[in-house]
């Protein structure tokens, strides 16, 4: 296996560098081939890598080289593969590859269609890098990667000012998150003396450190978790980005970037198990986050924005999942979600395309009978995101649940089931806006409506076979396979914190009696009020049109940082600008570049150009030395 | 007499062999029908013999064996630099025949001279006698006076070779005054020999033996200097440079300089090692005024050759900081730094004078290197521009590129050896180059040119080798250095038996 894990980056890698050099004149349209293929043996060598690590205790450490190494500074470029990468590895390039076949129908005939599949592959690398560093430094590397294609691709069209806009923002929010992360991978070295995992929590492991420390390192990190995982308050990006091209927000913004947040967490599992507090804090922001982002999702009129804030809502029970405990069960739910939200984005992303590039929902309606095959996959999209059972989200999701319970946070347990209902709401009013009822498009682009080619539809079936699958990997109890084979990654972690395997009993079958319930609860008003009763939703947003205003923007959290954080940013740095960088900083710059200039046009005649006056300086500096010499 | 053990000698003996196969070969070369000679069996010849050689001490790499009573060896010291001078003889071969094309003046000799100089930089870094050490400084000198001439026709080149020549065997003349004085007090010329005998005169204390001894090294201190072009001994180096042809200033501005620099390190480290304090502090002084006056000098220059020349002063002055480091502290990571250093330097130098080799046969008449006559090369000519900044980035040690690490390595190196001040100044200073290699980067891409001009047909699949190496070698070692570490710790290993 150490013979081939370095090529599942590699492979990516390779395949941009060759399509953004020669894509502009040479391979243009069939841009994607490579990159595809790049991604298919990717995929390959992560199910290989994924069937030759299950059951091994340790994780395997490939060192690539060191970067540089003084005396005890070692800067080593290691791989580390473990259940836990081979997982990631699996989710990013499986995922990863059926979106790039599906890229291929979607953005046919752009005008930067190699530009799209180079950029592409170039996340490809960063993410696959990011799960299988082998230490803080690499991840930190990938993670810095991974955000600037994401700010790439987010601006992909560029001439839209929205684009960019939201590309500065995306990029912007989350400098505020890798800011703590540097700082903790720092406070790593400072402790620890290395940053590898495996020195790292072996160290943790055996105790003695002060737990103020351990608390700063993982609240730090936890920050830089925020910002890539959108968490309440760094949430703000996220559903900005959905500028990007569909299956950028498909594979970058809903399957893998942002849940790098949840995996570095899930890495650090040792470090967190160690100190409640910092779990608990995990666990509060990602609750909190969870119905915070439902709620918005309710009043959202893009297709994408909606599912932009249930991305956030779904990462938010992830949190909650670790916050308490439950690293496999985190990484189950972030497995199911990539296959019914890349789903759910590309199924979207169908609509849109059938539309000719419409978002809004309230001119759609009606595509039922249109656009078939993209309605039954997204329907199986979202039974599964609700939780409805036996589809991929009702595992997972109950999964959490009953963790939290179990956990005895059952404070965290209620909001999770509210946020549950709100989700099937706000999911199922999606459905019912797009696809019954009467159509709202105007006639032209009615005429226009057209099942997708097969290269978008084919990715679509298999995802949803996915969801309604995968949920299976993780029964609950000892039933689930995810849960065992994560299970010696996360041994440590559980010693510490003492959470032993449990059998299933009766509170767990009735647990998930009630979130489905509770779901389906949650269809059914969706029915009633999109689909029954249509004047239901403009009746309350009248009745309610405070509560509804607030929703609809978002509870104003853009509006307040642009009011405080980026106003005073703002002034602040006008001010600094003016007072201290063009009088102090400027001037001392400009008055070294004037003291330099001019000595060196003092020096400069000594270069004369004469044989003699060169020799003559070879002497004087013989001279020189010669005195020194004889007389010191 | 035993006869001598002629293995350790075998790589110079290759490069020997193809020198005179080439002078030979040339004569029996027919001309076309036009009266032009195709004379890439010669550059195939030369290619072969730098390659050979090259592979050859590679395989010897593992063998530790002295020669000649002990003037020379082959060991781990030797093939480090005897593979770092076959390399950059191979790019300085692959970027001249275009070049000398374009200038009508395409001779075999060059290559046979080229090769003869390479003889001298390998006996350099494998001498372990000052004798045999003069010889080959000689031969490498003797050959780049010859090649400073080369387009003898013009007046410029003739001023560089002339220069070149005085002011080397000025150099050369005090330098071999050091040795006898080396000699008449340790009563040998063998580096060891010398080191135990200065040694115990150091150990002795006797003002007066003190006071010889110390002349005797700062001698040849002084003599070495001036082939690594430090201050005050620097100011042939940019007249030589514009005045050479620009493949060859490319070369000269790395070979002859690591090869000074390998016996400089080599001789300095096994003959002088009872007066390590004092050449330390030595070449420390000379380090801060030679990294001052190539930055100075470089700051004002606009002609972009001329600039390179001065750059290469400041260069060898951040290497002479790691070099009296190493003395200073008596340990051998500042040495390391400087090996790796070298071949970064190699690189990323050869690179940058590649381009302008190349620039000079494509742009219209009149190119003259200014910065000036660059503005505006982004657009018409991109990838030549990109490379270009890529080795002025690295020249100026962005991370990333090869540059970096040779300067990380030299001033950790300094630090290591509690000399965070002179650290400190270095990387100061090398925020200064910024200011001129960046400046170069402006105008290529933000300046627009007073007259519209468009470059000619490409000049041949070999120079465009010699630049991609360049390149990718800068980038590479700028991300997987740590095998030249490895390199240069045995290196030194070997040099410490």
């Amino acid at each position: 296996m150490e013979h081939y894990i370095w090529l599942i980056p590699l492979l990516p890698f390779l395949a941009f560098v060759v399509t953004l050099i020669f894509g502009k004149w040479w391979i243009k349209k069939s841009a994607h081939w490579l990159p595809i293929l790049a991604m298919l043996g990717s995929f390959g060598l992560s199910l290989a890598a994924f069937i030759q690590i299950r059951g091994s205790e340790e994780p395997l450490v490939v060192e690539l080289w060191r970067w540089f190494a003084v005396g005890s500074f070692q800067v080593p470029m290691s791989l580390q593969m473990d259940q836990l990468s081979a997982v990631m590895c699996l989710v990013v390039s499986g995922v990863g590859l059926l979106i790039f076949i599906y890229s291929k129908g979607y953005m046919h005939g752009d005008t930067g269609y190699y530009r799209f599949f180079a950029f592409m592959s170039l996340f490809a690398f960063s993410m696959l890098t990011l799960v299988m560093a082998g230490n803080y430094l690499l991840l930190y590397f990938g993670w810095e990667a991974v955000g600037l294609c994401s700010y790439y691709l987010i601006g992909y069209f560029y001439h839209k000012p929205e684009a960019a806009a939201a590309g500065k923002k995306a990029f912007i929010v989350n400098r505020v998150g890798d800011f703590g992360f540097a700082l903790g991978v720092m406070l790593i070295f400072v402790t620890f003396g290395t940053l590898e995992y495996v020195g790292v929590f072996e160290q943790v492991g055996a105790g003695g450190f002060r737990e103020g420390t351990l608390i700063a390192i993982a609240l730090l990190l936890f920050m830089g978790a925020m910002g890539k995982s959108a968490q309440f308050p760094l949430h703000v990006w996220l559903p900005d980005a959905m500028e990007g091209p569909t299956p950028v927000s498909a594979l970058i913004h809903a399957a893998t970037m942002v849940t790098a947040g949840v995996y570095l967490v899930a890495r650090s599992a040792v470090i967190f198990a160690g100190v409640p507090v910092a779990l608990l804090v995990v666990g509060a922001i990602g609750t909190f986050t969870a119905i915070f982002a439902a709620i918005i999702g309710i009043c959202q009129k893009d297709i994408k924005k909606v599912l932009a804030y249930s991305t956030v809502s779904q990462l938010g029970y992830m949190f909650m999942a670790l916050g308490v405990g439950a690293w496999a069960i985190a990484i189950f739910h972030l497995v199911t979600h990539a296959f019914f939200k890349a789903l759910l984005f590309l199924g979207a992303g169908s609509v849109i395309h059938s539309l000719g590039g419409e978002q809004d929902m309230d001119k759609m309606g009606g595509l039922a009978k249109r656009i078939p095959v993209t309605y039954w996959t997204l329907v199986a999209g979202a039974l599964a995101l609700s939780g409805i059972f036996p589809f991929a989200g009702f595992w997972s999701k109950d999964d959490i649940l009953g963790a939290v319970w179990r956990d005895g946070r059952y404070v965290f347990w209620a909001v999770g089931l509210i946020a549950a209902f709100i989700t099937a709401f706000y999911t199922f009013r999606m459905i019912f806006m797009t696809f019954f009822g009467k159509p709202r498009m105007d006639e032209r682009t009615e005429k226009h409506v057209h099942e997708s080619p097969w290269s978008m539809i084919v990715p679509l079936i298999i995802l949803a076979a996915g969801s309604l699958l995968v949920g299976f990997l993780g029964l609950p109890g000892k039933l689930g396979v995810i849960q065992s084979f994560l299970e010696p990654v996360f041994a440590p972690a559980n010693h510490i914190l003492g959470i032993h395997e449990h059998s299933l009993a009766a509170v767990d079958y009735v647990l998930m009696v009630v979130s489905v319930v509770v779901a389906g609860l949650g269809i059914v008003l969706a029915w009633f009020m999109y689909v029954r009763r249509t004047d239901l939703p403009a009746l309350l947003g009248q009745r309610l049109r405070l509560l509804y205003k607030v929703v609809y923007n978002k509870f104003y959290v853009d509006e307040f940082y642009a009011a405080t954080v980026v106003r005073l940013t703002v002034d602040g740095s006008r001010w600094l600008w003016k007072n201290f960088d063009e009088k102090i900083i400027d001037g001392a710059v400009n008055g070294t570049a004037w003291l330099w200039k001019h000595a060196a046009v003092a020096v400069r005649p000594l270069q004369t150009g004469r044989v003699q006056n060169y020799l003559l300086g070879i002497f004087i500096g013989l001279f020189i030395v010669v005195t020194v010499v004889v007389f010191l | 007499m035993q006869t001598p053990d002629l293995v350790p000698i075998i790589p110079e003996l290759i490069l020997l062999v193809t020198a005179l196969i080439v002078l030979l070969v040339e004569p029996f070369l027919k001309s076309d029908g036009t009266g032009r000679i195709d004379r890439t069996a010669l550059i195939a010849i030369t290619l072969t013999g730098l390659v050979g050689s090259v592979a050859v001490s590679l395989g010897l790499s593992g063998e530790d064996r002295e020669s000649f009573a002990g003037m020379l060896v082959l060991d781990s010291w030797a093939v480090f630099f005897n593979v770092l001078f076959g390399v950059g003889a191979v790019l300085t071969v692959l970027m001249s025949p275009g070049y000398l094309e374009a200038h009508r003046r395409h001779l075999g000799e060059y290559y046979a001279l080229l090769l003869f100089a390479v003889i001298g930089m390998n006996l350099m870094a494998a001498a372990r006698d000052f004798i045999l050490l003069y010889v080959a400084i000689e031969l490498m000198a003797i050959s780049s006076y010859l090649l400073a001439a080369f387009f003898r026709y013009r007046i410029r080149s003739n001023e560089a070779s002339l220069k070149y020549f005085l002011t080397g065997s000025f150099a050369s003349a005090i330098l071999l005054y050091g040795v006898s004085l080396v000699y008449g007090q340790a009563g040998a010329t063998n580096y060891s020999a010398t080191g135990r005998a200065m040694g115990e005169i150091m150990q002795s204390a006797a003002t007066g033996g003190k006071a010889g001894v110390l002349l005797a090294v700062f001698l040849v201190a002084i003599g070495l200097a001036f082939k690594v072009s430090a201050a005050p001994f620097h100011m042939w180096t940019p007249d030589v440079y514009q005045g050479a042809p620009t493949p060859i200033a490319a070369f000269f501005s790395v070979g002859p300089k690591a090869a000074a620099f390998s016996a400089m390190m080599a001789a300095f480290v096994a003959a002088f090692p009872g007066a390590l304090k004092e050449w330390g502090l030595f070449f420390i002084v000379l380090s801060i005024v030679t990294m001052l006056a190539g930055n100075l000098y470089a700051l004002v220059q606009t002609n972009v050759k001329r600039m390179l020349a001065y750059s290469s002063i400041a260069h060898a002055g951040y290497l002479l900081a790691g070099v009296g480091a190493m003395g200073w502290s008596g340990n051998t990571l500042p040495g390391q730094g400087v090996m790796i250093y070298l071949a970064a330097y190699t690189f990323m130098n050869l690179g940058a004078f590649g381009i302008l080799a190349y620039l000079k046969a494509q742009m219209p008449k009149g190119f003259d290197y200014s910065l000036k006559s660059l503005a505006g090369l982004g657009r018409r000519s991109p990838w030549t521009a990109s490379l270009l900044t890529l080795f002025l980035l690295s020249l100026t040690g962005i991370p990333g590129t090869a540059g970096f690490i040779g300067k990380f390595y030299v001033f950790s190196g300094v630090v290591w050896a509690d000399l965070w001040w002179l650290a400190v100044v270095g990387v100061l200073l090398t925020a200064v180059s910024a200011y001129y290699y960046l400046r170069v980067v402006i105008y290529m891409f933000f300046r627009e040119p007073e007259r519209e001009y468009t470059l000619k047909e490409p000049i041949g699949g070999a120079m465009a080798a010699s630049l991609a190496v360049s390149a990718i070698a800068t980038v590479a070692i700028g991300l997987v250095p740590s095998w030249l570490w490895d390199a240069a710790a045995s290196g030194f290993g070997a040099l410490l038996k």
